[in-house]
């Protein structure tokens, strides 16, 4: 539950900036999230955050991406198993962000 | 027929977890289910579907049950093994809000994600709280 579960990368060349989450992401650690989401946006219309290796996260984790789309286009790197894809077709968040799996 | 989950009667004891409704229990009963979910022969596909439809019901007493209480709200988790599956509960002490339409929308859709995670789900709303119950059939 530090910050360090949330880093991010600067945009280089044509590529945007990313977000790396790691770990579980939950109530408790859900507004560092969105503060470096936030951050990452403030400098760039279009981020990428890769989720591949989140253990855990759930609603509040796409409360956060739903803000961030608002303003941003964002795109989502998601582990290939788990119910993480089920999250984002439930929530909608797949149909405004542009969501590739990696294994 | 020796091994197969749910086969043998002398199946894991139930999980019984009792937490102050904060954010910080959330974890806890993550890590409780990641260690009891595997002695109830539940596969890791399986086992992840539980966590989050636990963790998101969880996170909705949190959210929800606290808000605006007057007393120190609870959170109750109960894993069982069944001859077929899972029985789940998350129970709250808190008091169940008529919401803003916006937080009714966010809830609804937490319980369709659990709805699609396990195979029943019951959310009982009382004076004295509210109670989920959940229920995953496995499939040997």
């Amino acid at each position: 539950m530090t910050t360090s579960q949330f880093g991010l990368s600067a945009a280089e060349a044509e590529q945007p900036p990313v977000v790396t989450a790691t770990g579980d992401i939950d109530l408790a650690n859900v507004n560092e999230f969105q503060d470096v989401l936030t951050r990452a946006a403030d400098d760039s219309d279009a981020i990428t955050v890769d989720l591949s290796d989140v253990s855990y996260c759930d609603s509040a984790a796409v409360r956060a991406l739903f803000a961030v789309a608002a303003t941003t286009k964002l795109g989502l790197i998601v582990p290939a198993t788990g119910p993480i894809m089920t999250l984002l077709s439930i929530s909608g968040l797949d149909r405004v962000a542009t969501v590739t799996s990696r294994d | 027929m020796s091994n197969g989950p749910g086969a043998d009667e002398g199946g894991p004891a139930p999980l019984r977890i009792r937490l102050p409704a904060v954010p910080a229990s959330l974890a806890v009963i993550r890590a409780h289910l990641r260690t009891w979910l595997p002695t109830a022969a539940v596969s890791p596909c399986t086992a992840a579907d539980v966590l989050l439809a636990v963790g998101e019901a969880a996170s909705n007493a949190v959210e929800h049950a606290v808000h605006g209480a007057t007393r120190n709200v609870e959170l109750e988790v109960t894993a069982l093994a069944t001859n077929t599956g899972l029985a789940l509960t998350v129970k709250d002490n808190g008091r169940w809000h008529a919401s803003p339409p916006t937080a009714q929308g966010r809830r609804g859709h937490g319980s369709r994600l659990m709805s699609a995670l396990v195979d029943q789900v019951t959310i009982t709303p009382s004076p004295q709280g509210t109670t989920v119950e959940m229920r995953k059939e496995l499939h040997p």
